[in-house]
């Protein structure tokens, strides 16, 4: 059963991920002034079911902390706190506390300090947001003194103290003790906390359900039932007000209950029994003799009547339909610009909140069996493609089952996609610590977040794209007084966007700020021994210097990035993804950092090329076309150095042979070659020669690092129809790494 | 024969939570997870019971509670709001709609048992 | 004797190479493939002699003697690749010839020896098993076997060192 319970918190834990990414949204565009009902009850909801599931699974410190957070938002929407550019500076702060609950009691570690944060809440509530709203001029005093008062009343949740007059008291007991699945022990230990003296006379209980106690489908034997069960038996029905059958109107009610009940039973027992019966009904309890009763113990209240051995009255009151509870009046007069805020209207524009839709759960681990499935499904359809005689393979069949087997194909990997999104979520309050430690303002433009890419991936962009961050605004953007000296507007801005081009996903992280100090860097890597002092090195190097491995300026600027790892770990995480990391910078003006990545991890469509009899996969997206050099248009422009005549252009070529020091025939002609044009990000249109092109097919991924380790210019590895194992070229890879000749003399680090 | 309850709550834990410890009570459970799916699962279940949240996307508890009991076939049917909120408003809100209880969440399960034989017959 | 496992027993696959016999766990040992050329691998070191495919799973083929700081074996025709699974990740082991399964005690284990290994630590031990009635009769007194610390000879592991 616990197995089962840990599965459904796990749940509850993902939930609040959810809800927390939900709550941010939502927050996020009410500090963008977006105060409509709809946003509000978004933030409302999310940190409502966060709280309600806290405390079915006992999580004391996150219950109490989102209670009262609860609070305020309820406030704000009902309008009577104005979402005011002071409130909603707090509640985002509040969330970040939030965010640390979740963490905490997920990681079962120490709550965090949420002291102050919760002083302040209690302040906002009791002067209606005015404290925190520099223009509202509220009585400071004033407002101090009820932010006092309210904290030292803490609105713990986890116990109704109030009556309820409506008829529905609440059955919730002490939350410590909860055990969802147990049939303990919270009544048990009720009857020896209150059990009274023996020889206590046995209670008479006089039920006379109201009309409405029948409606709203009541039933009221059934706590003549339950009173049964707790020892009870009816002594007498007054039916007096039974009219003749004609007159019977059968949902009124007619008869009073006499019920004689044990002694032994705790009077909240027999209270409970009437949790639901409608308000105006009579119910009375007392003892058949008045004897001393139970001392009642102050912590559980679910009997407030306890002490009073008196004749009872009724517990349930008849009251008409509740008047607004005693709610605090506003103390100071709320900011007036509550109008979006109070009247719950058309939102602002048309985004509404998310349709949710409906989902199931699956492991992942299912869906990467399914999606092995399809690669193997993929490999045979080759295989008996290769089987057949050419005019079978033309048959109508194959290419049917061809374009199934893609459709599923495709479908498997929709299914592992997710947008990018759930990689930015935890950006924005990254950097809101970040402007708190640094005193830096950092404005954040989001764009493309809804590029989905292959859920592996996401998984492991969070870390360089944390560290990217952190470096932009430690290392890249100014501090206000800095800026405004250099004619910036003091508050930083940090552009983070992903696109998709191609088969790649490019997510930059751009900043406004100084830009990389390159002598710095420079003098670092010397000191480091990563270059030698004389090296001589082009401005792009030196940028990319800042990945190589053991390189970190952070520990000489401050303790931000400087957490042990570098941006080399940056790169090694992005190059084990089959990607990599591209830097450009101009003094003053600003940095970017671009992680150009792989939209799958899976799947490619592929050229087949032989290199020394070899065959391996170039990315087709890459290719551009294919040339067979005419004699004299391959021309060696340096000993290492080869370039191609294309249309009048020269571009250059990558013989892969030796590029892979691959041991194969004699050097030959270009013109017994072909040369394979493919488009890089990083270098343009370059030729890569190879023997010849065999076909062109889709191929499955297998990664090289899954057994052994990533190898440069190499993308991974495929299974090809015949069995046999076809290596994937890492365009990029092969055109960024300069000739091997001349690798000695690159950068140490960086080639390897 | 076991009582069939339908539950409706936009949490997918909340509703695991309640079916868990409502089955091991004997209780047989479906689940709905907002007002509009509730509603739908009304009609095709028939629940004994119907257990519901009020703060839900899309339709509410307090408007699936009426359009519950719009139904002629569901006057009868007993109504439990399980709901973290507390207020005395809410709870009359609830009432008005037709709800024949309200319980606080977090719940106990023993108690969250006791609660629905006193309204399920 | 095929299932009892008592708390120090356990077995080991005994194979020859370069003309000693070494044994690896058998809880290691995932398969034994014939010898197939695996498809070379560009920029890694010489004892990796490329990758193959085994049921879908794209392994490393290694020749341990190479491996070993010895002269590369020449596969031949009882040559055999030990598929082994090290800490979760798999390889291919190229040797000379499998010899048997044998049970042997913990206690039997006997520190490494001396030999003409580059590093010391993959050799886990040295124990003495009996040899095969039927086969290799001249040596009844049994053949020492020298044990290897598969953890020792992760190419992954090995590349973390070199990195």
């Amino acid at each position: 059963m616990s197995d089962e319970l840990d599965e459904i918190q796990a749940i509850f834990f993902e939930e609040c991920v959810e809800g927390l990414a939900a709550a941010e949204a939502g927050l996020s565009a009410m500090a963008d002034g977006d105060t409509s009902a709809e946003t509000i009850a978004s933030v409302f909801r999310a940190v409502h079911s966060i709280k309600g599931g806290s405390g079915a699974f006992g999580h004391a410190a996150l219950l109490a902390f989102s209670h009262r957070f609860e609070n305020v938002l309820d406030e704000v929407r009902a309008g009577r706190i104005a979402a005011s550019t002071g409130v909603v500076k707090e509640l985002l702060n509040a969330f970040d506390i939030l965010s640390d609950h979740v963490t905490a009691a997920q990681e079962q570690s120490a709550p965090p300090s949420d002291d102050a944060m919760l002083a302040k809440l209690d302040e906002i509530l009791a002067t209606m947001g005015a404290s925190v709203d520099g223009g509202a001029a509220p009585a400071p005093a004033q407002a101090a003194t009820q932010a006092v008062a309210a904290t030292e009343s803490p609105a713990a949740p986890a116990v109704q103290t109030e009556e309820d007059e409506f008829g529905f008291t609440p059955v919730t007991a002490v939350i410590e003790d909860l055990d969802p699945f147990g049939f303990e022990p919270i009544a048990v230990s009720l009857d020896d906390l209150d059990a009274p003296v023996e020889s206590n006379g046995d209670w008479t209980v006089r039920f006379g359900p109201s009309r409405d106690a029948l409606a709203n489908g009541g039933e009221p034997i059934l706590i003549i039932r339950e009173l049964e069960r707790l020892g009870g038996r009816v002594v007498r029905v007054d039916s007096s007000a039974l009219p003749s059958l004609r007159e019977v109107d059968p949902e009124e009610s007619y008869f009073v209950w006499y019920i004689s009940v044990p002694g032994s039973i705790d009077k909240s027992e027999i209270n409970e029994c009437f949790d639901f019966v409608a308000p105006d009904s009579v119910v009375e309890i007392e003892r058949a003799e008045q004897v001393v009763s139970g001392v009642p113990d102050p912590d559980l209240d679910l009997d407030a009547q306890a002490p009073e051995p008196q004749p009872e009255i009724p517990v349930v009151k008849a009251i008409e339909p509740p008047v607004a509870p005693a709610s605090q009046p506003p103390l100071t007069l709320v900011e007036s610009k509550p109008a979006a805020a109070v009247a719950p209207s058309a939102p602002k524009g048309e985004k509404g909140p998310e349709q949710a839709s409906q989902t199931i759960r699956v492991e992942l681990t299912k869906l990467d069996q399914l999606l092995n499935l399809v690669g193997e499904l993929v490999i045979r359809g080759s295989i008996l493609a290769d089987r057949l005689s050419p005019a079978d393979q033309e048959r109508v069949e194959l290419p049917q089952l061809s374009r199934l087997t893609r459709q599923i194909q495709d479908s498997v990997m929709s299914l592992r996609a997710q947008p990018i999104k759930q990689a930015f979520s935890r950006v924005p309050r990254m950097l809101r610590e970040l402007s708190s430690e640094t005193g830096k303002q950092v404005n954040l433009e989001v764009e493309g977040e809804s590029t989905e890419v292959d859920k592996s991936v996401i998984e492991k962009i969070g870390d360089p794209l944390t560290h990217m961050i952190r470096n932009a605004v430690d290392h890249g953007i100014e501090k206000p007084d800095e800026r405004v000296a250099r004619g910036k507007p003091p508050c930083g801005s940090l552009r983070l966007s992903a696109e998709q081009k191609g088969a790649r996903i490019l997510v930059r992280v751009r900043d406004d700020g100084r830009g990389i100090d390159r002598e710095r860097v420079r003098a670092k890597a010397v000191e480091k021994g990563i270059i030698a002092a004389d090296a001589v090195l082009a401005d792009e190097e030196i940028d990319q210097l800042i990945c190589a491995p053991g390189f970190s300026t952070a520990e000489t600027i401050s303790n931000i990035s400087g957490r042990g790892v570098g941006m080399d770990v940056v790169r090694s995480n992005v190059e084990a993804l089959g990607g990599r990391v591209e830097i450009q910078s101009v003094p003053g003006e600003g940095t970017t950092f671009t992680m150009i990545l792989p939209l799958t991890l899976a799947i490619l469509d592929g050229m087949v090329v032989r290199l020394a009899n070899q065959r391996f996969v170039l990315p087709l997206a890459s290719v551009v076309e294919s040339v067979r050099p005419e004699p004299g248009q391959v021309k060696a422009v340096s000993p290492t150095n080869e370039v191609i005549e294309l249309r009048g252009n020269y571009l250059p070529v990558r013989r892969l042979t030796e590029f892979f020091g691959l041991q194969g025939v004699e050097p030959y002609e270009p013109e017994e070659s072909l040369v394979i044009v493919v488009e890089s990000d990083s270098a343009g249109l370059i030729g890569l020669m190879v023997d010849t092109i065999d076909d062109r097919r889709e191929v499955v991924i297998k990664s090289l690092d899954q057994n052994l380790h990533p190898i440069r210019g190499l993308g991974g590895a495929t299974i090809l129809g015949d069995g046999s194992i076809a290596l994937i070229l890492d365009v990029e890879a092969l055109v960024a790494s300069p000739p091997p000749s001349t690798s000695k003399h690159s950068l140490k680090g960086l080639a390897a | 024969m076991s009582k069939l309850i339908l539950t409706v709550d936009d949490s997918a834990s909340m509703r695991m939570l309640l079916k868990a410890s409502l089955t091991a009570q004997g209780f047989t459970i479906e689940s709905a997870n907002d007002g509009v799916h509730g509603l739908e699962r009304m009609h095709e279940v028939k629940p004994d019971l119907l257990i519901t949240d009020i703060n839900m996307p899309k339709m509410d508890g307090f408007e699936l509670i009426e359009a519950v009991r719009a139904v002629p076939e569901f006057r009868g049917t007993p109504i439990l709001v399980l709901s973290t909120e507390f207020s005395d408003d809410k709870k009359a809100r609830a009432r008005n709609a037709g709800a024949t209880g309200w319980i606080t969440k977090p719940f106990d399960a023993t108690k969250l048992g006791t609660a629905i034989r006193r309204v399920c017959p | 004797m095929t299932t009892t496992t008592d708390s120090g027993e356990r077995k080991i696959v005994t194979f020859s190479l370069s003309e000693k016999t070494f044994g690896i766990d058998m809880r290691a040992l995932i398969e034994i493939r014939e010898w197939e050329e695996p498809t070379p691998l560009p920029r890694v070191p010489s004892y990796i002699k490329g990758v193959a495919n085994l049921r879908g799973t794209v392994i490393p083929i290694v020749g341990l003697a190479e491996r070993l700081g010895w002269e590369p074996s020449v596969p031949h025709a009882r040559s055999c690749i030990l598929v082994v699974s090290i800490g979760g990740k798999q390889a291919g082991f190229l040797v000379d010839e499998v010899a048997d399964i044998v049970p042997i005690n913990d206690s039997d284990i006997k520190p490494a020896p001396e030999i003409e290994v580059d590093e010391k630590n993959v050799i886990a031990g040295l124990v003495q098993v009996a040899a095969r009635a039927q086969e290799n009769q001249e040596e009844q007194a049994g053949t020492m076997v020298l044990l290897l610390d598969l953890e020792a000879l992760s190419v992954t592991r090995q590349m973390e060192l070199t990195a």
